[in-house]
C-alpha cells in the first residue's frame, strides 16, 4: 500500500532525524544533551509499554515496576558482584522479562479495568518490597552504582550517556517496528480489536499476549539498567504511581500502539518538563493537566497508529456501494471494532 | 490478650474508613462499570477540608471543645459542598465528554485528576505533612483492658451513621431505587424512562460526598496528612471494595472491616510497612479465587447480598 515515492520520502524523513540525532552532540552542551538522554530513553520505556498496553489493549498499570527490577538487578549485580555492565543489563532485563510473565499470567485471567486493578496491586506490591528489602536500600535506595563500562569505554559524561540512550532507542524502535509488522504485530492487533474472532482464526490468544508482556518486560529492564548507571543511583521514588501516570501519558497522547506517536509525546513531555524547570513543582501537575486534556481532544492519542486497512481492495473490486464518507473513515477511527460493542452497561443503546 | 483487643478496635477504626471509601467506589462501578480512580484523593480534600476549618480555632485561646465540634460539623457541611464541586467536575469534565470513549479512557483521566488534586493541594500547602487540630479532647479511656480515643469512638459513630443513612437512602427512598435499577440493567432503565446520565451524576455525587465526609473524618483520627494520602486510599478503599465484590455495598463494608482487621493485627507479625504488601497480596488472591469478591456476584444490585 505504501506507494513508492511516499515511502521513500518517509525514508528521507527517517535518516534525516537520526543522522540529526546523531550529529547533536556535536553543536549541544551538556545540558541539552541530558535532556536528549532524558527524552530518548523515556521514548524506549514508552515503546515497551506501548509492546503490552498499546499492541495488546490491556491496562497494564505496573510497568514501572518492570523497569523498578531491571535497574534494581543491574545495580545489585554490578555494586556486589562487580558485574560488567552489559550482562548486568541482560540479567536485569531477563530479570523484569520473567516478572512480566508471571504479572501477563496473572493478568490475563482478567478483562477490562480488572486487569488495571490487578496490575496496579501487584505493582504496588513490588514497591512495597523495594521499600522494606535490605538489599535495595529500602526507602533511601541505592546510591553509589558503579560507572557502566561499554566496548571498553568508560561512560561517564552526558555525551556517552546520550548516545548510549540513542543506542537504546534504535534498537527498541527497530524491535518494536518489526514485531508490530510482522505476523505476530497482526496478530496482536487482531486480538487487540476482536479477541473471538482472532481467536477462532486460530491465533494463539494466551501465548501472544504473554510474549508481548516478555517483550515489555524485557525492555523495561534494560531501559531500568540504562537508567541505574546514568543516574548513579535509585530509589523506590523513580518507579511509583507518578511514573506510571507519566508513561501512561506518553503511551495514550501519543496514541495508543503508535510507535511515532510514543517517541513524539515522549519528547513533548520532556520539552514541557524542561519548560517548567523554573517552575519545577508544577512538573507533575502539567503532566496530568496534559493527560486529561488530550483524553479529553483526542481520546485516541494525537498520532494513532497507521495499520493496513485494505480499503484499497474494496475500492479496487468497485464494490457498488461507494465506501460511505470516506473523509469520516480517518485514521482515528480505524482502532475501533466496526460495531463498537457496548463495554460498559452505561453507553445508550 | 489486651493486645488482640487493642488491635481489634484499631482495625476497626481503620476499617470504617477503608468502608466508607470502598462504597463510594461500588457506587460507581455498579452505576456504570467504571471505576473512578480520583476517589482517593476526593478523600484527601476532604482531610484538607477538616484542616482547613480546625486550623480556623486551633489559635484562638481557650475555644472549647463544643466550639471546636461545631467547627467540624461545619467543616463536614462544608466537605458536602466541596464534593457536589469536585463530582461535577469529574462528571462535566470527564465522564460526560468521555461517555463514549473506551473503558480505560475515564480511568486513566480520573487516575490523572487524583494526582492533579494531589499536587493541587501539594503546592498549595508549605510543607510536605499537615498536622491537624483535634476537635475532641486527646484523653483515652480505658474500656475493657482496651485503650479507646473520644476520636475514635466520634469516627466509629459517624461512620456507622453515614453507612446506615446510605443503606437508607440506596433501600427507601425514590432515586435509591433508580440507582438500584440502572445498576442492574441501564437499558431497562433508560426504558423505564429513568435519566441514567443525570442518576449517574447523582450516584457519583452521593460517593464523592462520602469519600469527602470520610476524609474529613480521618483528619481528627490521623493526625498527620499529606496530600498523596488519596493514593494509598484508593488502593486500601479498592481493595475492600472488590474484597467484598465490586457493586455490592455490604461488601464494600464487609470488605474494609476485614481489611482493617488484618491489618491492625498483622501489624503484630510485620515490621515496617511490610504490613502494606498484605492488602495488595490478598487482593490479587481473591480476584484470582473469587473474581465477584466475598459476597455476590461482581457488578451485582447494591445490598442484594
Amino acid at each position: 500500500m505504501a506507494a513508492g515515492p511516499k515511502m521513500s520520502l518517509r525514508l528521507a524523513g527517517l535518516a534525516v532525524v537520526v543522522s540529526a540525532l546523531l550529529a547533536a552532540p556535536v553543536y549541544g552542551d551538556g545540558y541539552f544533551l541530558t535532556t536528549g538522554f532524558t527524552a530518548m530513553h523515556l521514548a524506549a520505556l514508552g515503546l515497551g509499554f506501548t509492546m503490552i498496553i498499546g499492541f495488546t489493549g490491556l491496562l497494564v498499570m505496573n510497568y514501572p515496576a518492570f523497569v523498578a527490577v531491571g535497574a534494581y538487578t543491574s545495580a545489585i549485580l554490578m555494586a556486589e558482584e562487580g558485574l560488567a555492565f552489559l550482562p548486568a543489563a541482560v540479567v536485569g532485563g531477563v530479570a523484569a522479562m520473567v516478572l512480566g510473565i508471571a504479572v501477563g499470567l496473572v493478568a490475563l485471567r482478567f478483562s477490562g479495568v480488572y486487569v488495571a486493578i490487578v496490575t496496579l496491586a501487584l505493582g504496588e506490591a513490588v514497591l512495597v518490597a523495594v521499600r522494606n528489602l535490605e538489599v535495595t536500600g529500602g526507602s533511601n535506595g541505592l546510591a553509589g552504582i558503579p560507572r557502566a563500562e561499554l566496548f571498553g569505554r568508560r561512560l561517564d559524561t552526558p555525551i556517552e550517556f546520550y548516545y548510549l540512550a540513542f543506542g537504546l532507542l534504535v534498537v527498541v524502535t527497530v524491535v518494536t517496528a518489526l514485531a508490530a509488522r510482522s505476523r505476530i504485530g497482526l496478530a496482536w492487533f487482531a486480538v487487540r480489536d476482536d479477541e473471538m474472532a482472532a481467536s477462532v482464526s486460530g491465533v494463539p490468544v494466551l501465548r501472544l499476549k504473554l510474549l508481548a508482556f516478555a517483550i515489555g518486560g524485557l525492555i523495561a529492564g534494560i531501559g531500568g539498567a540504562v537508567l541505574a548507571v546514568q543516574q548513579g543511583g535509585i530509589g523506590p521514588g523513580n518507579f511509583n504511581l507518578l511514573q506510571t501516570v507519566l508513561l501512561l501519558g506518553i503511551v495514550v497522547v501519543g496514541g495508543l500502539g503508535s510507535i511515532r506517536g510514543v517517541i513524539v509525546a515522549a519528547v513533548f513531555f520532556t520539552a514541557v518538563s524542561e519548560l517548567l524547570r523554573d517552575v519545577g513543582e508544577y512538573r507533575t501537575l502539567a503532566y496530568s493537566a496534559i493527560l486529561v486534556l488530550s483524553l479529553l481532544i483526542r481520546p485516541r492519542g494525537f498520532l494513532p497508529e497507521r495499520r493496513p486497512t485494505f480499503q484499497w481492495l474494496l475500492r479496487h473490486r468497485g464494490s457498488v456501494e461507494p465506501w460511505p464518507e470516506r473523509e469520516a473513515l480517518a485514521d482515528d477511527t480505524l482502532c475501533q471494532p466496526a460495531a463498537p460493542v457496548p463495554a460498559t452497561v452505561g453507553d445508550e443503546p | 490478650m489486651v493486645d488482640f483487643g487493642q488491635y481489634t478496635v484499631n482495625g476497626i477504626t481503620a476499617g470504617a474508613i477503608y468502608a466508607l471509601v470502598a462504597v463510594g467506589f461500588s457506587l460507581v462501578w455498579s452505576a456504570r462499570r467504571t471505576l473512578n480512580f480520583a476517589h482517593g484523593a476526593f478523600h484527601m480534600v476532604g482531610a484538607y477540608t477538616a484542616y482547613l476549618a480546625l486550623s480556623t480555632v486551633d489559635d484562638v485561646a481557650g475555644a472549647s471543645t463544643a466550639t471546636k465540634v461545631a467547627v467540624l460539623a461545619l467543616a463536614l457541611a462544608a466537605g458536602v459542598a466541596v464534593a457536589v464541586g469536585l463530582s461535577s467536575v469529574t462528571y462535566l469534565g470527564i465522564y460526560r465528554p468521555l461517555r463514549r470513549a473506551a473503558d480505560s479512557a475515564p480511568f486513566i483521566a480520573t487516575l490523572a485528576l487524583g494526582i492533579l488534586l494531589a499536587e493541587v493541594v501539594n503546592l498549595r500547602t508549605p510543607s510536605s505533612v499537615t498536622i491537624v487540630p483535634q476537635a475532641l479532647p486527646a484523653d483515652r479511656f480505658e474500656f475493657g483492658g482496651v485503650t479507646v480515643s473520644y476520636t475514635q469512638v466520634g469516627v466509629l459513630a459517624f461512620a456507622l451513621v453515614l453507612i446506615v443513612a446510605l443503606q437508607l437512602f440506596i433501600r427507601r427512598t425514590r432515586t435509591g431505587r433508580a440507582i438500584r435499577a440502572m445498576a442492574t440493567d441501564n437499558d431497562a432503565a433508560i426504558l423505564m424512562g429513568i435519566n441514567t446520565e443525570l442518576l449517574f451524576y447523582v450516584t457519583l455525587t452521593v460517593a464523592t460526598a462520602i469519600a469527602v465526609v470520610a476524609g474529613v473524618l480521618v483528619a481528627s483520627y490521623f493526625v498527620v496528612i499529606n496530600p498523596f494520602l488519596g493514593l494509598g486510599a484508593a488502593i486500601k478503599g479498592l481493595t475492600a471494595a472488590v474484597l467484598g465484590g465490586l457493586g455490592n455495598l455490604n461488601g464494600a463494608i464487609i470488605g474494609g472491616l476485614a481489611l482493617g482487621l488484618i491489618e491492625a493485627h498483622a501489624t503484630s507479625l510485620f515490621s515496617g510497612s511490610w504490613k502494606d504488601i498484605l492488602a495488595l497480596l490478598a487482593l490479587v488472591a481473591v480476584l484470582i479465587v473469587r473474581p465477584q469478591g466475598l459476597l455476590g456476584a461482581a457488578g451485582s444490585v447494591p445490598n442484594r447480598a
